[in-house]
Parts: structure tokens; sequence; C-alpha cells
């Protein structure tokens, strides 16, 4: 892989994105205190609420005032800031590789990654990397510190995709690994086997960590513009086809939207975020728009 | 390859009138295939990553999509097919479907080359207009050689076509040209019944598929507005599949005068007697007509002073007489004229005359006496330069010597009875046009004449059954007033009639013949064709008018001299002498006046003509014609031969020039005028509806001065209009397809 690694952090996407006011989440689970609030109660800083005591609960949480005044036991709740645990999943697989425009799906899952790392390490979050297509094929533990930047942008340049994607095991794999909740952000054209993809997230949701799906597409694979007669030659070992594409467009765009459709609701029904982004948007429109949907509704769920 | 290529074409002609386009048209069929083959062989690449979702596209949609591109390409195809059939100008009619009945067509003109056909107008002919159709249908049929056939009759003669059955090609065109070039425009009037009868059984004897009939004529009310059976005929085309195609040779009526009779008192023309002629003209116009002048050609030298004619109204007659006077016995001819219209050729009319030096009529005396005969030989012919009459008297015996016919009439006076052999002559010669006056006098055979000249019916030369004996009619006395003489209306007295003619009054009948006792007195009561046309004051007839054969005749009931009566001493007698010798000649008029077209028939007696006659047409055409020698038949068997020749060349109108040749080979001649026929001259047309609706709604109607329904009719009908619309429907259709099958952007794809 002789490709700069730095072209993934164009100058101009970062300085756009450094503008940004992400706020991620607001309830991060994590040790360092920034802008992210925890979702979990622990013993640090801010009182939340009181809790009727059980038992099981530490003793040493009972606010013993309250037992004074009322004879009953509470428990203290308190919220903790911690810092957010990020780890980006891109997908190198075969398929990431089609461009119709400037970049491919490849190209835009990583600059992607990149701004994000850029951005999470920027507010001392950790950031860690899996790329991966068959099987994973680069790991980048997850880190807070700066220089992390370079060892991910290091490893998505290393590897050069041609696999087909196995996604069920990566996230099985994945999910075994982040014993830590946190975030989890797929980058992917999700053009993998469904049912193992819906297996993966529903591992992933299952012990706890947010999931935000990045589902880039290119252009042509949302419009599919082709016309004339035209031999599409499958990726991943899917076959060719010879056919006019303006007859089969209407079908294709069927079948496409039946699937978009397919994984939106499985996304809604599982918490998972889901996005849809063209390989023709610009990066801070994308992650702007992402983030500010993110944050909306987690709220409302968390309320 | 090129033998097979003239074979199709030949295959392709009867259905399409440029077979030789259409065959690479046809192949050009191949052109959407190929180019939509091409299409599948040059594809562009792509690498595709969601072919999940376009192979599942492709597997619900092959069906369809085969289905639509086929359908698109059968819509190419026939685009393609159509426009090449539109360029090779595909014809169909119902009848092409079979095709076992052979790919020809035959075309028979029937061109009408009466009169009327010769107007002009600007540098153009109708009948010159009616070539150029034949020329512009061969011209069209030759493009497609070896399917067209064409048979041209003329309407004068369509048992025997000018052209028959010719194959139209190149070669058949130079010769039509020549053809056609020497065909003139006749003078007749010509019956177009008989001429489309010929046609069908011309055109039936005709095996070919498709067959019309183009009849091209000017389409006159006059020819086509009175004979329903033509109509009739017409429409039996269609029972036998045969297309009919009535072609205008004109289109609007234009004014014309037309010079429609010339007569005058020819039986009493004679050398040195002014002759007088009417001219009779009738204005076919629809405007009136003026400024009209009458020329008359008198031996071929113009009068000096051409006759002004008053104005005359739309579809009225008018006449104008004038006299002629003739210096030399002999022949001689009158042609009248107008100045030149729209059909210059009804303006003129001819006469012949055959002038003697004076008219010899005879004059058969009873008795001894011929006091009577010379009274009105004296009558007739007081000054012969002043009448032209010349008479002789002779005795009964004559009437078996001389020959009859050279009289113009003959009086029979106060005879007695006939000798047997003399009734026969008289009895063919007044049959065959001549005139004969009876006078009775006191020794007639009253007896004699009711048997053997009298027949019932009106059949004899004698009109009735005499009594026994001649009668007296008192004077007229206050008891009994009037005069002895009552006319009954009759042109014979028409000199007479208007005013009280005192002279006429003053003649006094003493003695006369009374029919017999059973004979009916009144007209009505015989009703044998008898007509009494004056009575005496006691009511018994006296004048008695009737014909026999082609002649007339005239019969009065008492003397012609003075011994029964005291007209002879009148003035009124001369005056009713010379209008009644007038009247009974005046059957010989016609004989110096024919239609055009009418055979001139000669048959002579062997024993006084050569075989040979000499016949000069008034364009100085001489034909030299050897009769046909036939044994005489009849009451003229003798052993002798007659030779006998019909010429019919007779088209021309003016005067022809007979000449037969006697024993000794000195020539004889007659002269006979013949002129046009008096219905040509209206050039009314019929409508085009009118024809319609006569005929039924199966035929055409075309012009000659447009020439596009040639094309159409060519070899039926070309159906160039129903193609075009076809070739939208299925362009439409096919933009439709192509415009479902591009799929052009309805969304922007799946929405995100």
């Amino acid at each position: 892989m002789t490709q700069d690694y730095r072209r993934f952090l164009q100058p101009e996407a970062l300085s756009r994105i450094s503008r940004l006011e992400i706020r991620a989440r607001q309830v991060v689970e994590g040790f360092l205190s920034g802008l992210h609030r925890s979702p979990y109660f622990g013993q640090s800083v801010e009182f939340v609420q009181h809790r009727e005591y059980v038992s099981g609960d530490d003793i040493r949480r009972v606010d013993w005032k309250v037992w004074s005044k009322t004879d009953k036991f509470y428990i203290k709740l308190y919220e903790e800031d911690t810092n957010l645990r990020t780890t980006l999943l891109v997908d190198l697989s075969e398929s990431m590789q089609f461009r119709s425009g400037a970049m491919s799906k490849y190209d835009y899952g990583c600059t992607i990654a990149a701004a994000l790392a850029h951005l999470l390490l920027k507010q001392q979050d950790s950031v860690g990397l899996y790329a991966f297509d068959e099987n994973i094929r680069a790991q980048v533990p997850p880190s807070s510190r700066r220089n992390h930047l370079h060892a991910i942008l290091q490893s998505l340049a290393q590897n050069d995709p041609a696999k087909k994607t196995g996604i069920e095991h990566i996230l099985r794999q994945v999910a075994d690994e982040q014993t830590q909740r946190g975030m989890i952000v797929l980058i992917s054209d999700l053009l993998v086997e469904r049912e193992g993809l819906y297996k993966g997230l529903k591992m992933l949701r299952h012990r706890g960590h947010d999931v935000l799906v990045m589902h880039v597409l290119d252009d042509e694979e949302i419009d599919f513009t082709y016309s004339g007669t035209t031999r599409f030659e499958g990726m991943e070992e899917l076959g060719e086809l010879v056919c006019d594409p303006r007859s089969l467009r209407e079908g294709y765009l069927d079948a496409l939207r039946a699937y978009l459709d397919d994984i939106r609701r499985f996304c809604a029904r599982h918490l998972v975020d889901y996005q849809i982004i063209r390989t023709s948007e610009y990066l801070d429109a994308a992650l702007l728009h992402y983030f500010n949907h993110r944050l909306g509704m987690r709220q409302g769920v968390r309320k | 390859m090129a033998e097979m290529f003239s074979s199709l074409t030949g295959w392709l002609s009867p259905f399409f009138l440029n077979p030789a386009i259409f065959i690479p048209g046809a192949a050009l069929i191949s052109s959407p295939i190929i180019i939509h083959l091409l299409n599948r062989l040059r594809f562009r690449k792509v690498r595709f990553a969601a072919m999940e979702f376009l192979l599942q596209s492709q597997k619900r949609n092959k069906r369809r999509i085969l289905f639509e591109q086929l359908l698109l390409l059968l819509m190419r195809i026939l685009a393609v097919l159509l426009i090449a059939a539109l360029i090779a100008r595909f014809v169909l009619s119902a009848d092409q479907l079979s095709l076992l009945q052979g790919p020809r067509s035959h075309h028979f003109v029937l061109i009408d080359d009466s009169l009327s056909m010769r107007e002009r107008w600007e540098e153009k002919t109708a009948f010159g207009e009616a070539l150029k159709v034949v020329q512009r249908l061969a011209e069209e049929g030759a493009r497609r050689p070896g399917t067209q056939k064409l048979s041209v009759a003329l309407l004068s003669d369509p048992d025997v076509p000018i052209i028959n059955g010719e194959e139209l090609n190149q070669q058949f065109l130079n010769k039509l040209r020549d053809d056609l070039s020497n065909l003139k425009c006749g003078h007749q009037a010509l019956n177009l019944l008989e001429g489309v009868e010929a046609a069908r059984r011309h055109v039936l004897q005709d095996r070919a598929v498709f067959r019309t009939l183009h009849v091209v004529s000017d389409y006159r009310e006059s020819d086509w507005g009175r004979e329903p059976a033509l109509a009739q005929a017409i429409k039996s085309f269609e029972q036998h599949q045969i297309g009919v195609n009535l072609v205008r040779a004109v289109t609007q009526k234009r004014p014309n005068v037309s010079l429609v009779g010339l007569s005058g008192e020819l039986q009493t023309a004679a050398v040195n007697v002014p002759l007088r002629l009417t001219a009779t003209i009738r204005n076919s116009s629809e405007q009136k007509s003026d400024n009209l002048r009458l020329t008359v050609i008198q031996d071929g030298k113009p009068l000096p002073v051409s006759i002004p004619i008053d104005a005359i109204d739309p579809g009225k007659i008018a006449t104008k007489s004038f006299e002629v006077v003739f210096a030399t016995p002999g022949r001689h001819r009158v042609e009248v004229s107008l100045d030149p219209d729209a059909l210059p050729e009804d303006n003129a009319l001819h006469l012949a005359l055959d002038l003697l030096d004076a008219n010899p009529v005879l004059l058969i005396h009873g008795g001894e006496d011929t006091a009577a005969a010379e009274t009105i030989a004296d009558a007739l012919a007081a000054d012969p330069s002043l009448t032209g009459i010349a008479p002789l008297i002779q005795n009964p015996e004559a009437l078996r010597r001389l020959r009859l016919e050279q009289y113009r009439c003959i009086y029979m006076i106060g005879v007695q009875s006939l000798p047997a052999d003399a009734i026969l002559p008289l009895k063919k010669y007044v049959a065959e046009g001549g005139g004969l006056v009876w006078y009775i006098g006191e020794s007639t055979n009253a007896e004699f004449y009711n048997a053997e000249l009298y027949e019932d019916g009106g059949a004899g030369i004698f009109p009735v059954r005499l009594g026994r004996t001649g009668m007296d009619l008192p004077r007229a006395t206050d008891l009994n007033p009037g005069p002895d003489l009552v006319f009954i209306e009759h042109p014979l007295f028409a000199i007479f009639s208007g005013e009280e003619n005192p002279f006429v009054a003053a003649v006094h009948v003493d003695r006369f013949f009374p029919l017999a006792d059973d004979f009916p007195r009144r007209d009505a009561e015989r009703d044998d064709g008898v007509k009494t046309i004056a009575t005496l004051r006691n009511g018994q007839p006296l004048i008695f008018e009737h014909r026999h054969g082609e002649g007339r005749v005239v019969t009065c009931l008492t003397s012609a001299g003075g011994a029964w009566n005291d007209w002879p001493q009148n003035p009124s007698y001369v005056i009713l002498q010379l209008e009644l010798q007038k009247y009974v000649s005046k059957t010989f008029e016609k004989l110096d006046s024919e239609l055009v077209g009418t055979p001139i028939a000669i048959s002579v007696s062997g024993s006084l003509y050569a075989e040979d006659v000499e016949i000069a047409t008034p364009d100085e055409q001489v034909s030299r014609i050897k009769m046909v020698a036939k044994a005489a038949e009849g009451d003229d068997a003798s052993g002798d031969v007659l030779y006998q020749t019909t010429f019919r060349e007779t088209d021309r109108p003016g005067v022809y020039r007979v000449t037969l040749y006697d024993p000794d080979n000195r020539p004889q001649e007659r002269w006979l005028a013949f002129n046009p026929p008096r219905t040509e001259g209206d050039l009314t047309l019929a409508t085009d509806q009118a024809l319609l609706e006569r005929i039924g709604g199966n035929v055409a109607i075309q012009t000659a001065e447009n020439f596009d329904w040639i094309r159409q009719s060519d070899a039926q009908q070309e159906i160039r209009y129903g193609l075009i619309i076809f070739l939208l429907i299925v362009l439409m259709i096919e933009q439709f397809l192509a415009y479902r099958l591009s799929y052009h952007t309805r969304q922007a794809g799946v929405a995100v």
C-alpha cells in the first residue's frame, strides 16, 4: 500500500470539521470529564436524584440525612462526567471500491472515519478502529492520545479492500472485545448478508453500545442513471449482467428502496442511529446532519 | 440476381407504382434489427457494487422487457416498411387481395368526338384535352411496363378501337403520340349509349384483373340529361367489377350562338328568280347576344354586305331572311355563317341547289279541251322568268312515257280516268315525295276514281269517294248568304288569312262534285289523315289535303278552269296556284341538306350509269369508288343490274359532290349539303351532382385539367392517405414505447 494516508484528512475538510460544535452525546460512559454526560450513575460529582434502597445496594451510598428525617432508606444517585469511548468500524470490502464520482465509497468512508477520529481525539475522547472486509484487517486499540490519529490513519491506508464482506463474525468479535460500553460507528455500504448484519448490530446493542451506522452509498447506486447497453460486472463475485439499465431502473430502485426501508425499520426498532450518506455530499454537512439528528433522538429516548 | 430482381419487381408491380423502390425499401426493415443487435454487442463495462438489486430487477422484469423490446422493434420495422411503401406508392383495392386473378390492369378510354367536343377556349379544345388524358394515362401506365393495357375508342366508332389492348411501355408511348396527333374530332351528334354499350362489350372480353372504363366527354346536359338508359348502362359496369371514371374535358359553360336552320322555298328556285332563304339562329348563352352578323357565301363568294341580326335573348331563337339570285342554271351552293365563338363549327350551314332554268310542272288534262290546263299554266308561268316555273301540258298517256320524278308537281285537271299502267308510276311518284293536285271536271269518272284511285283509310292517291255526278251550288241569296268559298285555317291559305279578303269573297262556285252519300263528311268521323281545308257555303267539303308516302296531295272538287266557277277570273286564283304549287312541291327540300355523318347511299341503274362514282368532300378530297353490282329486285326487276355503294365519310360539314358517269362517260353531278346537328350547340354542362344522381354514387367524376386522379386510379386506388395515417399511428406507438422503455427520470432515485 503506497497511498498516502493523509489523503483522508484534507485540510479544507479538517478546518470545517474543527469549527463544528459537536455535542456527540450528552451521556457517554468514560473517565474524562468533558462535554459528554455519562449514561451511568457513579460516585462522582453531580447529584442527580434519590432512590429507595433495595437489598444489595451499596450501604455507603445511603443518604443518612434523609433517613434521619423520614426514617426511610434512600440511595443517592450521582451523574458521572466521562470521556467518549468510540470504536470506528470501517468496511474495506471490494464493494466499497465502487465509484462514479471523484471519491469511491472506500475513500469517503475512510475520510469520515478520519474526520471523526480527529474530532474525538481533539475532545480527548478515546478512539479505536477496526478495518475489515471478510475478516478484520487492521485493529487500533482505543486511545485518547493526540498522536493516536496517526496510527488510525495508517491502518486505514494500509488496507486495500479486496475480499467479500462477512459482517456477522466481525461485529461479534468487536462486541466481544469491547467490553466497556461506548459508541460503535459502522461505516459501510452494507452490501452484506442481511441476517448477519442484523444479528451483529443487535449483539452490539445488547452489549450496551450506542451504535451509529453510516451507510455510504454512491450517487449512481442511489439514482441509477446509467443508460445505453451496459455490462454490469458484479463486485464481490456477484456475477454479471448485460442489459439496458434504463429498462431495469425502476425495478432496481424498488429493490434498493425496499432494502433501505428494511434497514431503517431495523435500526429504528433497535435504537441504532442510521444515516445514509452520499459520496457526493460534503463531509461536514453529512457529519453535522448526523450529529444533530443523533442528539435529538437520544435526548428524547432517555427522557 | 438481376433476373430475380426483375421478376420480383414484376410480382410487386400490381401493388406498387414504383416496385423497384420498394425492394431496397423493404430491405431497410433489417436496419432496426441490425441496430438493435449492434446495440447489444456494443456495450460499456461497469463494475458495479449493488448487483443484488440489479439482479432482482432483472429477474422480475425479464419477460416484460423482452416483450416491450420486441414490440418496439416491430413498430420500428413497421415504420420503415410503411415509409418504403409510401415512397414506392402502394396501391390496393379489395379485389387485389385475390392474387389468383393476375396482376394486370386494362384501361379502356372512350373519347367523345362529337361536335360539342370541338369547343375551344384559350389555346385549348375539349378534344385536345381528352387526348391529353389518354397520353397521361399511358405515361403513368408505362412506368410499370408489362402490367398495364390500354384501349382507346372514339365514340363515333366505338366498336373498332383505334388502340386495342396495347401493352403500355416506352416504345408504345412513342407510337401513341403519333396515333393521337392523327385523331380528329368529328362534327356529329353521337349516341353515348351505343358507345358505352360497345365499350362494355369490349372490356368484358378482356380478362384483366382491374378493368376501368374512362369516358372522356364534355358531359353536356343535352346528352346526359335525356338518356336514362345511359345512366343504367354506366351503372351496369359495377356488376362486372369494372371501375368507371367519368372525365370532364370541359369544366365550364361558355357562351355560344348557333345557326340551327337554313330553309327556303327551294322547290320554286329557278334562274334569276330571287330565292328567299331564312336562317334560324339560337342563342344558347346565359347572356344576351348582340352584334351578330350573318355572312352569306354564294358559290364560294361572300356577298358584299353581311346581314345584321337583332340581339337575341338567352335561350331564344331568331330568324333572319334574305334573298339570293342565281344567274345560271345548274348546281349552286350557299353557305351562311356567323362570327366564330366557343363552338365555331355550328356557326355555319350549307345549302346545295340544282337549279333549272325553270321548274317543270306537269299538267295532265282530261279531255280534248286543254283550256283548264292552260288557265293553270298561265297562272303558274305567265312570265316564267318571274315565277321560275315551266308548265307542260300533256294528256294522261304521258304519265306512262315521261320520267315523272323530274317534275316538281303534277296537276290532274278534270281527268276522266287513267290508263291502268299509269296509276302505278303516279303512285310511286307521289310516294317518293312528288306533289299531286286533283281538279275535278265534268268528265270525271267517279266510279273509276272510287275504284282505282281511292283506298280506304286515306291510303290512296285520291282522298275521298265521289258521288255519281256533279252538283250545282245555288248562288247566294239573302236567305242563303255568305261567300261560296270558306277556307279552313291552313298554310296554303295563309296568304288570304288575317283580314277579310274581297277577292276570295267574290269567287262564285256554281258546280262541284259531292262526296258519295255514304262517305263521312267530317274529318273526325273518317280519321284517315285526309284533311278538309276548304268548304262551300252549303257546308259541302271542297278542298282536301292528305299525304301519300312522302308526297302531298291536294284535291279540289270543282273545276280548274272557268267551267264550274269564276275563280280563274279572280286575282286570288294566280296567288293560290303559286302557293299550291309551292305547297305540294315542298317535300323536295329535305333532299338538299343532310346531317353530317349520314351515309350517302347510291343506287343507280346499271343501264344508265357506269359502275364508278366519284365523291368529292368539302375539303376537296376525291374518292373514286367502284360500286357493287346487284340484280334489281321487285318492281324494277327487268334483268337490269343496280350499282350500289354507301359512302360513310360524311363527317365534315359542307357540300359533297357526287359524280356519276353515264355509259358514254359523261359526268352527271349531284351536290349534297351536309350540316352539323343543331342539338350540339347547347353547351350547358350536366353538373356532377346531376350525373351522380342519375348514375348512382359508384362512379368517379374527374376533370381532364387535373391529372392527379390518374396517378391515384392508375391501378385502382392508391391508398396514400391511409398509409400516412397508419404510419403516424405506428410512429406514435413507437414513440410511446420508446419513451416508456427509455425510463425517463420520473423521480431522482431513492429518497435518502
